[in-house]
């Protein structure tokens, strides 16, 4: 059997902070650009030297409002060019980020301020203040807040003009590589989110690892377009592979504007989730069809990925490659101006990609390198790469990373980019890692005779949305059944777009209710379309949703005719929901809400 | 087997735990109903998500029905009742319930109030049910554990349970129970079965842990 520790080695000697790629890059090409973002009609670039300026002067402004070494700083908004600037300037005062996503719920917010300890909040609205300042009774350690739409930003750089640069200079020399870079909070299958604690070392580690297995096809000038949310260390990841390599970091404004400004940016490359390669090609194959072009493309689908197999297998065969050839000005190189042109690669992450779809996109021009990890994990522990690329498996593990099967399958890893543990939470960090120190991912899957790994299952109850959000099922099923008119709740959405929840309603309750409603001696089964119930029943999907984030609520639900039973397999015997059982008996309805 | 109330009586039986604590163990009967409800209404958050996966706040009576009418065959329970305490509260209980298409593998549950367990009850009450199945003909007890017990999973299949992944979060643990002694007349093959049955009795002690 093959040795499953990769041990290609990239400097990881040279492990230091994260500060250093920023101050050495502002000292060799202080006039690099490695940030851009939209002002009016066009992106304004940030150059090295700038970005290192600003940097420390809003560290030292945080430095004059209280932040010691060690302390954490909340930081609250969406992706975008201060966010950068903020996390780094946390990180030059000597801090450590802890990332709230700009969806999440006043109870998330209030949980991730006080377990963590957050000495300030630097917020993106007025209206995410407000939410923390509703909370503030409870989280007394954190003392101020600072708004960015409100200039918040300017205020902290005032602040740190009576700070010397002697003082800061101390502070960053005083980084340890150990220290805490941030803390992201993730859900687990119950109870409170908890806080995975990344060192400087795991992070810096991590963007060695994964440059390492990207050196083939970096480039001295890469641009990319930033779109996700930075409170994801998938995206994180690629920001800090950026500012080590020199690439151009821009920060789309928003969704919305993606289209346009992927046109604007024309990005060499992107890191996305499964979604969003999956509605590129949905909205292209509508467009297709609506203009009259529908078979046109379905067969060009089916060349591309043809095409691509083969090249994968290093078959050649010359009718296809003469279709292929023949479809690329009328269908691909369209799909490639949708990422405005110049894009040679991209990254997926966060849930699994179709094997066809990534198929298709390497037919059409754009390499798809899926990969693996989890927020504990930096993220990355294995990628596909040029030269060893599967689609189907997440690659082979980085270097210096050893993954292994233990024997119900389960995939541990080790390796430098692994974290220590949760934040102040000792038993979710002694079950988390096996007795020889092997972190436990909770995931299924097998190493193929190639060394590629292949995710199969989970063990964690977990569902992992198309747009590469975890989210715990039960909890929110919980607040669903606590309702008297509901039975049981199961919550679905894996690889889905969104979450949606399939809903039984308790006939004694539901019989109640009927001829109190004037719908006479009504089942269950007769009113699964009755309005004024399904409005009963968005009150419980509501209590359920506001202990959540916008990413994580449940959009739809549907009314089931009946309730679980054992006959067919939905319970146990002894009544456990089957879970999988129930999403096979009512795959129709599930397809509905997603239809 | 016992299907009546007097048969069920005849089966009650006095053990005393290893802290000296004295229970009653008898076959559950229908007149348990209202001690299960509050009973269960005292669980723990994390008693009953072991138990059922889910935390609803009370049992519905559809549900409470189901666990009442037994049949002692397919269907059995023990109940278990603290009597050197005032009006011998209920505190645990350990049912098994055959597959309706294969009754030779039943699926188990047992809980134990919060405030009993870690006393070796959950085992002797698993143990018990294992001696009632095996005349009632099953040839294996089933249970659905959450896979975040990650060691005593581990353990138990180093032990000889089969482990399967029912699905995310859920694993499902098979043992084979011992074949009743009386249908093996052979004397010599008698001491090799109790053998067999005491490493039974280990894995239903683990599985017990892993259920706590």
């Amino acid at each position: 059997m093959r040795d499953p520790l990769n041990t290609a080695m990239p400097p990881t000697e040279a492990v230091t902070h994260l500060l250093q790629p920023v101050i050495d890059r502002a000292k060799r090409e202080p006039g690099k650009p490695v940030a851009a973002f939209r002002v009016d009609d066009e992106f304004a670039d940030v150059t090295a030297g700038e970005f290192h300026d600003r940097v420390r002067q809003l560290a030292k402004g945080l430095m004059a409002s209280g932040v010691d070494a060690g302390d954490r700083v909340a930081l609250m908004a969406h992706t975008r060019f201060e966010w950068l600037l903020a996390d780094y300037a946390i990180l030059a005062a000597g801090g450590t980020t802890v990332p709230v996503y700009e969806t999440s719920s006043a109870e998330q917010l209030q949980w991730i301020i006080s377990d963590s300890d957050a000495v300030l909040l630097v917020a993106e609205t007025p209206a995410m203040r407000a939410m923390a300042a509703g909370v503030a009774v409870e989280t007394p350690t954190c003392r101020e807040a600072f708004v960015i739409d409100e200039g918040g930003l300017a205020e902290l750089e005032r602040r740190g003009a009576g700070v010397d640069d002697a003082q800061l200079d101390a502070r960053i020399t005083g980084i340890g590589t150990d220290a805490v870079a941030t803390i992201v909070y993730t859900s687990g299958t119950t109870g409170r989110p908890k806080g995975c604690a990344l060192t400087h070392r795991n992070l810096q580690a991590n963007v060695l690892q994964n440059i390492d297995a990207l050196r083939e096809v970096l480039e001295p000038e890469e641009v990319t377009l930033l779109f996700l949310p930075l409170a994801h260390v998938l995206t994180k990841i690629i920001a800090l592979v950026g500012t080590e390599w020199g690439i151009k970091l821009a920060f789309a404004s928003d969704m919305a504007h993606l289209q346009e400004e992927l046109a604007m940016v024309r990005p060499t490359m992107v890191v996305a989730v499964p979604r969003v390669f999956e509605k590129v090609f949905n909205s292209a194959q509508s467009k297709a069809h609506t203009e009259g072009h529908g078979s046109i493309f379905d067969k060009a689908v089916e060349v591309a990925i043809r095409w691509s197999r083969d090249h994968v297998a290093g078959r050649h065969r010359p009718i296809t490659a003469a279709e292929h050839a023949a479809f690329d000005r009328l269908v691909y190189r369209k799909l490639q101006a949708v990422f405005g042109g110049r894009m040679r690669f991209a990254f997926s992450g966060g849930g699994p990609l179709g094997e066809r779809l990534t198929h298709f996109f390497n037919g059409a021009g754009v390499t798809v390198f899926e990969g693996y990890g989890l927020t504990e994990t930096s993220p990355t522990l294995t990628l596909n790469r040029t030269g060893a690329w599967k689609p189907g498996t997440v690659g082979r593990p980085l270097a210096v990373t050893a993954i292994r099967t233990g024997g119900d399958g389960e995939i541990l890893a080790k390796g430098p980019q692994v974290f220590g543990g949760y934040w102040r939470n000792e038993a979710a960090t002694s079950e988390t890692f096996a007795d020889d120190g092997w972190f436990r991912t909770g995931d299924i899957g097998e190493l193929d005779g190639d060394g590629f790994l292949r995710i199969t299952g989970r063990k964690k109850e977990l569902i992992v949305t198309a747009a590469g959000k975890n989210v715990a099922p039960e909890p929110l099923e919980d607040r669903i059944r606590a309702h008297p008119l509901v039975s049981q709740a199961v919550v679905v959405g894996d690889a889905r777009p969104f979450i949606a929840a399939l809903v039984t309603l308790d006939e004694d309750a539901v019989r109640e209710w009927a001829a109190g409603h004037g719908r006479g001696d009504a089942a269950a089964a007769d009113l699964v379309d009755d309005e004024t119930l399904g409005a009963e029943v968005q009150a419980a999907i509501d209590d359920a949703n506001r202990s959540v984030s916008r990413a994580e609520s449940i959009r739809k639900f549907a009314l089931l005719p009946r309730d679980l039973t054992i006959e067919s397999g939905e319970l146990t015997p002894t009544l456990k929901v089957r879970r999988s059982i129930v999403e096979k008996s009512y795959q129709h309805v599930i397809d509905g809400l997603y239809s | 087997m016992a299907t009546d109330l007097e048969t069920a009586e005849s089966m009650a039986q006095v053990h005393t735990l290893a802290d000296g604590t004295r229970v009653l163990v008898r076959p559950l009967l229908p007149g348990d109903r209202a001690e299960l409800a509050a009973g269960y209404e005292q669980l723990s958050a994390a008693s009953r998500r072991r138990r059922f996966f889910a935390t609803p706040d009370r049992l519905s009576e559809h549900v409470l029905d189901y666990l009442t009418n037994l049949d002692y065959r397919t269907h059995f329970a023990w109940a278990a009742f603290a009597i050197d305490e005032s009006d011998s509260p209920g505190i645990a209980i350990a049912r098994y319930i055959c597959d309706h298409q294969d009754a030779t593998v039943a699926e188990i549950a047992v809980t134990v109030l919060d405030r009993y367990q870690h006393r070796g009850l959950g085992t002797l009450l698993t143990q018990l049910l294992a001696d009632v199945a095996v005349r009632n003909g099953v040839r294996s007890f089933v249970s659905y554990v959450l896979w975040e017990n990650a060691d005593a999973v581990a353990r138990l299949r180093d032990e000889g349970a089969r482990i399967s992944t029912a699905e995310p979060g859920m694993a499902r643990i098979e043992i084979d129970l011992p074949t009743p002694p009386d249908t093996v007349p052979d004397a010599t093959v008698h001491p090799i079965l109790s053998a067999v049955a005491d490493g039974v009795r280990q894995l239903l002690a683990r599985l017990h842990d892993l259920e706590r």
